[in-house]
């Protein structure tokens, strides 16, 4: 397979991995965005080399590569600053400070009760507040949805039972 | 401190306002985004949410996760067909009708399937179901819920959330298997969105029997 480097289609593919970072990328990382695309061109490089089926990498791939190259930067920058690097910057760092601390003071709370909650309650609990459907936990979890649906309904109980017991009350 | 709606409780477990450090066993960028994408086998994907719950800086990145790429197809098959409950039915028929007498066997199997179900306190198949059509809007003025009963002495608590399983309304030590939702509380749910309800019986010799959840759309 000749190297990516040599073929037609780099451009765009380059701008679609670029596009794809744009995502990911957190605005203080921004001054970094052309490395991270470069990360992630190697790794895709990589991959096509490995593909002995010399396949053109799909849309949910290059979404993939884009976003294991910006996390591994996302960790390594907080690694250097051992301090707060907001996924939802947009949202959370305009927040007021007092709104910042009570982020916090909740979120600490949720993880602490997380430890305490029936397991696949914890579960099921956990990707509900990441934002997933119950379908969409019924699939990455392997359970069906009257499962699921039950045990997301018994782990946001439980969690805001916990919650009230530490003094966060609804 | 209040944890209010979901979008609070939310934005505060995906890194709200939180240092965050990766640690030396966060799983890596490629199996949180397969995780994410239901992309991974499920025991090992359990594993990760389970590090995730108690790890800000991967909730946060799984949260990242979920920008791009495809959101976990839905698998046909995940909703029990409706034929299901016919089946789950069937078998209770069959079982009560064992219990009732060979000779009732056909009989019962049909009247099983025909009228409203009827369990015995403490039985092993007891089982809560709703009996309000979960497939019609439900009206807000008199809106009730209804539900299949133990048995004398049981006594019931519903637990009523909006769709985002925010807590509405609860109510405890209802006799009679039926709560009619008073509609103050159902004003804070908007037209066409849902309710979740479930209900928990105490049966009088201790015994809890908990039902799943039940979801209704409103008017």
């Amino acid at each position: 397979m000749e190297p990516l480097a040599d073929r037609s289609s780099d451009n765009v593919l380059r701008q679609q991995l670029a596009r794809e970072v744009g995502r990911y990328c957190p605005a203080r990382l921004r001054g970094s965005a052309d490395d991270i695309v470069q990360a992630a061109w190697l790794r895709l490089d990589e991959a096509r080399r490995r593909d002995e089926r010399n396949r053109e990498p799909g849309a949910s791939f290059l979404a993939k590569v884009a976003y294991c190259a910006t996390v591994d930067e996302i960790r390594r920058d907080r690694r250097r600053r051992e301090v707060s690097v907001e996924t939802l910057e947009s949202t959370a760092l305009e927040r007021a400070p007092d709104d910042v601390l009570r982020a916090r003071e909740i979120g600490r709370g949720i993880r602490d009760c997380m430890i305490t909650l029936v397991p696949n309650r914890g579960l099921a609990a956990t990707l509900f507040l990441l934002g997933h459907s119950s379908p969409e936990i019924g699939r990455i979890l392997g359970w069906s949805l009257r499962k699921t649906e039950n045990l997301v309904f018994r782990g946001m109980a439980d969690l805001r039972r916990c919650l009230t017991s530490k003094g966060i009350t609804p | 401190m209040t944890p209010g709606p979901l979008d609070t409780l939310r934005r505060a477990f995906v890194g709200g306002g939180e240092p965050l450090v990766a640690g030396s066993t966060c799983p890596s960028a490629a199996e949180i985004w397969d995780a994410a994408h239901a992309e991974l086998d499920p025991a090992r994907a359990r594993e990760i949410v389970r590090h995730v719950a108690t790890c800000a800086a991967c909730a946060a990145d799984w949260h990242l996760a979920m920008r791009g790429g495809e959101r976990p197809a839905v698998a046909a098959d995940l909703r029990p067909p409706r034929s299901s409950a016919v089946a789950r039915w069937v078998r209770l028929a069959g079982a009560a009708a064992v219990l009732a007498g060979i000779g009732w066997l056909g009989l019962q199997g049909v009247r099983e399937r025909e009228t409203p179900p009827v369990f015995r306190e403490g039985a092993g198949a007891a089982e809560i179901r709703a009996l309000v059509p979960e497939d019609r809007p439900l009206a807000r003025d008199g809106a009730l819920l209804r539900w299949s009963a133990l048995g004398e002495g049981a006594r019931y608590t519903v637990e009523l959330s909006a769709e985002d399983l925010t807590p509405l309304h609860t109510a405890h030590g209802l006799a009679a298997s039926e709560l009619e939702v008073p509609p103050e509380v159902l004003s804070r749910v908007g037209p066409g969105e849902a309710i979740v309800w479930r209900v928990e019986a105490r049966l009088p010799d201790g015994t809890r029997v908990s039902s799943g959840a039940f979801v209704h759309r409103l008017e």
